[in-house]
C-alpha cells in the first residue's frame, strides 16, 4: 500500500510546487510590477478581434457531431491501452496464442465499420450540406 | 484516524457536494457553472479510485470524463447558447417540495441502510490482500483481454451504436437523404 | 470454432447490422426499403440458428471466457426467437412506413439489429457486466430509434424522455450490481447465487435486500410496470410506430426474462430468509399496481398509441403476478423454477401487440401522426384486411378466444393459482376483473374501427407488401397459438424450467467437478474474519408448490 500511495504523493507535491510558483509570479508582479493603467491597456487580449461582443451567438451543431465522435475514439483508445502492454504476454500464453491479435482485430474491425459509416455518410466533411455519398453516387 | 481516513472523507465530501451544486441553485442555474461542479465531482471521484488501489480506472476517471466528457459538454452548453432570460427562474412549486421531501426520505433511509451494511464490513478490506499490480494497467488489461473479453468486444458494438446515433440525432432536420 | 458456433446467433444477428450499415453506404441515396429484407433474412438466419444450436440442454462452451459470462440454454432460446420474430414483424413494417414519414435512412435497420443482438446477449447473459452491456446496447440503440424521426417534436420528446429514464433506470441496475459485487465479491449470477447460499453470514442481508430493490426498480422501468411507467404513453405515442412494436414486443420479452433470471435467482438466498422484506412482496405489489393502473388509466386515453401503451403496462402487470408466483421444479426438488407459462405470455403478447402497432404503422399518409380513435373510425368499411388484422390483434390483447392472448392468459392465471389454491385466489380473481375492465378499452377500438362513422378526414392506408406479411404472420400466430399451442406451451415449460440459475447447471456447463456446498470456495475480494467458524445453512424451500417467500 505505502510503495503505490507514494506516486500519489510526489503528483501532490508537483501539483502544489506548479500552483505554489505560479501564485508566486502573480504576486511578485502585483507587488514589483509597475501600474499605469489606461483604456487600451486594460482591455483583453483577443488576438486583435473586437473584444467586446455578444456572446449570443450560434455554435453550429456540427461542432456537437464532432465532439461525440471524438468521445467514441478517445474510449476507444482508452481500451487499447491494456490490450498494447499485454500484446506479446498474451500472445506467449498457450490458451490463446493469435486469439490476443483476433480480439482487438474484431474490436478495431467493429468501429472501424462506424468510422466508414460516418465517412460515407458525409458527417466528418466540414461542409455538412454535400455529403460525399451525394457527389458520389450523383 | 489514518491519512487516508481524513483523505477519503475531504474527496467523499466534495464530489457529493459537486454533484449537489450541478442540478442545486445558484450553481446549477447556470449551464457552465454546473459543468464546471461536474469537474470537481469527477476529480474527486478520481481521488476515490486512488484510494481503492484502482489507479488505471483513476486514470481513465480524468482522461476520459474530466478530459472528453467534459468537452462535449462544454460543446452542448455552447452550442444550446442559453441567455438568462431563456433559463426560467427558481420557483418552489409544490411537486419540488414533495420531491425534496422524498428525496430526503429516501437519502435516510439509503444512509441507515449502508451505515447497518457496512458495519458488517469492518475488516474486510483490512484482511483482502492487494496484490502489488493491483488495479494496475497490467492487472485489469489480463483481466479485460481473457475474462471479460465478451464485455470487451460488446464495448465496441455499443460504441458502434453510439456513432449511427450520434449520427442520427445530430443530422439536420430534413436528413441526409430527403 | 465449436464455439463461435454455439454462438452464431448473436453473431449473425450483429453482422447483419454491420452489413445493412455497408448496404446503405453503398446503395447512396436509393431507397433503402430493401435492407428491410437483408434484416429479416439475418434475423430469420439467426433464429434457425438458435433453434439448432440453443434449444436442447445447455450448451456446453469450450472457452473460459464465454463459458464464465454466458449460458445457452432453453431459456435464451425461447426469449431470443421472441425478439427475433418482434424484430423481424418490425423490420417488415419499418419498410414502407419509414419512408412514408420520411426517415428513409438505412440506420433504422443497423440499429434495430444491434438492438436485437444487445437482448440476446441480455438474455443469455449469466455474468453481470455482461448483462449490463446487453441491456444498454439495446436500449441505447432504442433510444435513437424512438428519436428518428427528425420533422417531429413528439419523436425527439420520446427519445429523450426514453434516453433520460433509461439511463436512471441503467443507474439503479450499476447500483444494484455494485451492491451485489460488495456482498460477494463476484461478478458472476451463478457465483453470486452459490456464495449467498453457503455464506450466510458472508454477505451483508441489508447490502443483498438492498441490491435486490434496486435490480427490481431498475428492470421495472424496462417492463414499463407501475410506478415507473410514465415514460411509456409519451414514448410509446412519439416513436415510429414499427419501432414502437418492437418496442412493446421485444423489450418487454428481453426485460421480462432478465428480470425472473435475476430475481428468481438470487430470491433463494439466505439474505431474504425470516425477514419482514422479501423480493417476493415488492413483485406483488407492481403486479398489483400495474394491473390497476394500467387498465384504469387506459379507459380515459383517446389515443390509440396510447390505449395500447396503458395495455402494455397492464400486461406487464399480469405478468409480474406469473413471475411471483413461482412453482416447485419438478427436475430439482426444493428449487423454485418461473411460472411455466409466462414466456408463452410474452410470445402470445408480443404478436398480439407487433400485430396491433402494425396495423396503425400502415395507416397514415406522410407527417401524419394522429391516432385518436376518431381517425380509425369505419376502418373495417374502408380498409376490410387491415381492420381484421386490427380486430384479431386486439382481441387477442384482451384475452378472448379462440386467440394466443385467451391461452396465454388462461394459462398464467391457472398456473398462478396452481401455486397456491388458497392464497393466490384474491389475486387471480382481481387479475381477471382487471382484464375485465380492460375489456373496455380494447372493445371501444373494435367498436369505432367498424362500427363508427368518421367525422371529418379519416386516415389513409400506405400500400405496403412487407408490412402485409409482417400483419399476415401476426394474425396467423395468434390465431395459431389459441387453437394449437401445444408445442409451444412445451417450449415455454422447458425455457421456463431453465430461468433459474442453479448452482449444477454451472458445474455441468464448466465441466468441473460439482461444486460441494459444504466448502467454500474461497472468495477472491471479501473475505471473512479469520478464524470466525462460517455456520453452512442450507437453504429450505417449501415442499411442493408455493410462492417466492
Amino acid at each position: 500500500m505505502e510503495s503505490q500511495t507514494l506516486p500519489y504523493i510526489a503528483l501532490g507535491i508537483t501539483v502544489a510546487f506548479s500552483v505554489g510558483i505560479a501564485m508566486v509570479i502573480l504576486v511578485l508582479n502585483r507587488l514589483l510590477g509597475p501600474h499605469r493603467m489606461n483604456a487600451e491597456k486594460g482591455a483583453p487580449f483577443e488576438c486583435g478581434s473586437d473584444p467586446v461582443d455578444s456572446p449570443g451567438k450560434r455554435v453550429n451543431v456540427r461542432f456537437y457531431v464532432v465532439a461525440i465522435f471524438f468521445v467514441v475514439f478517445d474510449i476507444e483508445a482508452v481500451f487499447l491501452f491494456p490490450w498494447a502492454v499485454l500484446y506479446r504476454e498474451l500472445l506467449a500464453t498457450p490458451a490463446f496464442g493469435m486469439l490476443a491479435l483476433a480480439e482487438v482485430v474484431v474490436f478495431l474491425g467493429i468501429l472501424a465499420m462506424g468510422l466508414w459509416y460516418v465517412w460515407g455518410k458525409g458527417a466528418l466533411d466540414w461542409a455538412f450540406d454535400a455529403p460525399a455519398s451525394r457527389r458520389n453516387h450523383g | 484516524m489514518t491519512a487516508e481516513f481524513v483523505v477519503f472523507w475531504i474527496l467523499a465530501v466534495a464530489s457529493v457536494a459537486g454533484a449537489l451544486a450541478v442540478v442545486l441553485p445558484p450553481f446549477g442555474r447556470n449551464p457552465l457553472h454546473a459543468a464546471i461542479a461536474l469537474l470537481i465531482t469527477f476529480t474527486c471521484l478520481a481521488g476515490l479510485m486512488v484510494l481503492l488501489s484502482a489507479h488505471l480506472v483513476a486514470v481513465l476517471q480524468i482522461l476520459v470524463y474530466a478530459g472528453a466528457v467534459m468537452v462535449l459538454f462544454t460543446f452542448v452548453v455552447m452550442m444550446l447558447n442559453l441567455r438568462r432570460q431563456d433559463l426560467a427562474g427558481f420557483r418552489i412549486t409544490a411537486w419540488k417540495v414533495v420531491g425534496v421531501i422524498a428525496l430526503v426520505a429516501l437519502s435516510v433511509k439509503i444512509g441507515i441502510l449502508l451505515v447497518a451494511g457496512l458495519s458488517g464490513f469492518d475488516n474486510v478490506s483490512a484482511s483482502a490482500p492487494i496484490t502489488n499490480d493491483f488495479g494496475g494497467i497490467r492487472t485489469v488489461g489480463r483481466s479485460l483481454l481473457t475474462t471479460y473479453l465478451v464485455p470487451f468486444e460488446a464495448t465496441s458494438l455499443l460504441l458502434l451504436v453510439a456513432i449511427v446515433g450520434a449520427l442520427i440525432v445530430a443530422r439536420r432536420r430534413d436528413g441526409g437523404a430527403s | 470454432m465449436s464455439d463461435l458456433l454455439s454462438i452464431s446467433p448473436l453473431l449473425v444477428t450483429a453482422f447483419t447490422g454491420m452489413l445493412v450499415m455497408a448496404l446503405d453506404l453503398l446503395a447512396g441515396q436509393g431507397r433503402k426499403a430493401f435492407l428491410s429484407w437483408v434484416t429479416v433474412a439475418g434475423f430469420a438466419v439467426a433464429g434457425i440458428l438458435a433453434y439448432v444450436l440453443w434449444s436442447g440442454d445447455p450448451v456446453v462452451l469450450q472457452r473460459p471466457f464465454l463459458a464464465n459470462v454466458m449460458l445457452l440454454d432453453a431459456h435464451g432460446w425461447f426469449f431470443s426467437e421472441v425478439v427475433l420474430l418482434a424484430g423481424a414483424l418490425a423490420a417488415l413494417l419499418a419498410a414502407d412506413h419509414m419512408p412514408e414519414q420520411g426517415i428513409d435512412g438505412g440506420e433504422t435497420y443497423a440499429l434495430l439489429s444491434f438492438s436485437v443482438t444487445g437482448a440476446i446477449l441480455l438474455m443469455v447473459a449469466t455474468d453481470l457486466v455482461t448483462l449490463f452491456l446487453g441491456l444498454e446496447i439495446m436500449s441505447l440503440a432504442l433510444y435513437v430509434m424512438a428519436a428518428g424521426k427528425r420533422s417531429s417534436p413528439f419523436s425527439a420528446e420520446a427519445g429523450i424522455k426514453y434516453f433520460l429514464l433509461g439511463g436512471v433506470a441503467s443507474a439503479f441496475l450499476l447500483m444494484g450490481m455494485a451492491f451485489l459485487y460488495g456482498a460477494t465479491g463476484k461478478l458472476n449470477l451463478v457465483d453470486i447465487a452459490r456464495f449467498l447460499a453457503n455464506h450466510p453470514e458472508g454477505a451483508d442481508p441489508l447490502l443483498v435486500q438492498g441490491a435486490m430493490i434496486l435490480l427490481v426498480v431498475a428492470m421495472a422501468f424496462k417492463v414499463a410496470a407501475v410506478p415507473f411507467h410514465f415514460w411509456t404513453p409519451d414514448v410509446y405515442e412519439g416513436a415510429p410506430t414499427p419501432v414502437t412494436a418492437f418496442m412493446a414486443g421485444a423489450v418487454k420479452a428481453a426485460a421480462f426474462a432478465v428480470l425472473a433470471r435475476l430475481v428468481l435467482t438470487l430470491a433463494r438466498a439466505p439474505a431474504f430468509q425470516g425477514t419482514a422484506f422479501s423480493p417476493a412482496d415488492l413483485l406483488l405489489g407492481l403486479a398489483v399496481v400495474s394491473m390497476v393502473v394500467g387498465n384504469l388509466l387506459g379507459i380515459v386515453q383517446t389515443n390509440v398509441k396510447r390505449i395500447l401503451a396503458y395495455s402494455s403496462i397492464a400486461h406487464a402487470g399480469y405478468l409480474l403476478l406469473g413471475v411471483w408466483a413461482t412453482q416447485a421444479s419438478v427436475s430439482e426438488t426444493g428449487v423454485q423454477t418461473l411460472n411455466d407459462s409466462v414466456p408463452f405470455y410474452l410470445l402470445a403478447y408480443a404478436v398480439s401487440t407487433v400485430g396491433a402497432f402494425g396495423v396503425l404503422a400502415l395507416l397514415g399518409r406522410s407527417g401524419e401522426e394522429d391516432m385518436s380513435l376518431s381517425r380509425i373510425a369505419g376502418l373495417g368499411r374502408r380498409h376490410p384486411v387491415l381492420g381484421v388484422a386490427l380486430l384479431v390483434a386486439v382481441l387477442s390483447l384482451a384475452g378472448l378466444p379462440p386467440l394466443g392472448g385467451f391461452m396465454a392468459k388462461f394459462n398464467l392465471f391457472r398456473q398462478v393459482l396452481a401455486a397456491d389454491p388458497a392464497g393466490n385466489l384474491p389475486w387471480v380473481i382481481l387479475a381477471v376483473v382487471m382484464s375485465v375492465v380492460g375489456l373496455y378499452y380494447y372493445l371501444r377500438i373494435v367498436l369505432y374501427a367498424f362500427f363508427r362513422e368518421p367525422e371529418g378526414q379519416p386516415v389513409v392506408a400506405i400500400s405496403s407488401a412487407a408490412g402485409s406479411v409482417a400483419l399476415a404472420v401476426t394474425v396467423a400466430l395468434a390465431l395459431f397459438l389459441g387453437i394449437a399451442p401445444a408445442k409451444f406451451l412445451d417450449a415455454s415449460r422447458m425455457a421456463s424450467q431453465a430461468t433459474v440459475l442453479t448452482g449444477s447447471i454451472a458445474a455441468s456447463r464448466a465441466g468441473a467437478a460439482p461444486v460441494q456446498t459444504a466448502t467454500p470456495p474461497a472468495a477472491a475480494g471479501i473475505q471473512l474474519k479469520p478464524g470466525v467458524q462460517i455456520p453452512v445453512r442450507t437453504f429450505n424451500s417449501k415442499e411442493g408448490r408455493g410462492n417466492l417467500h
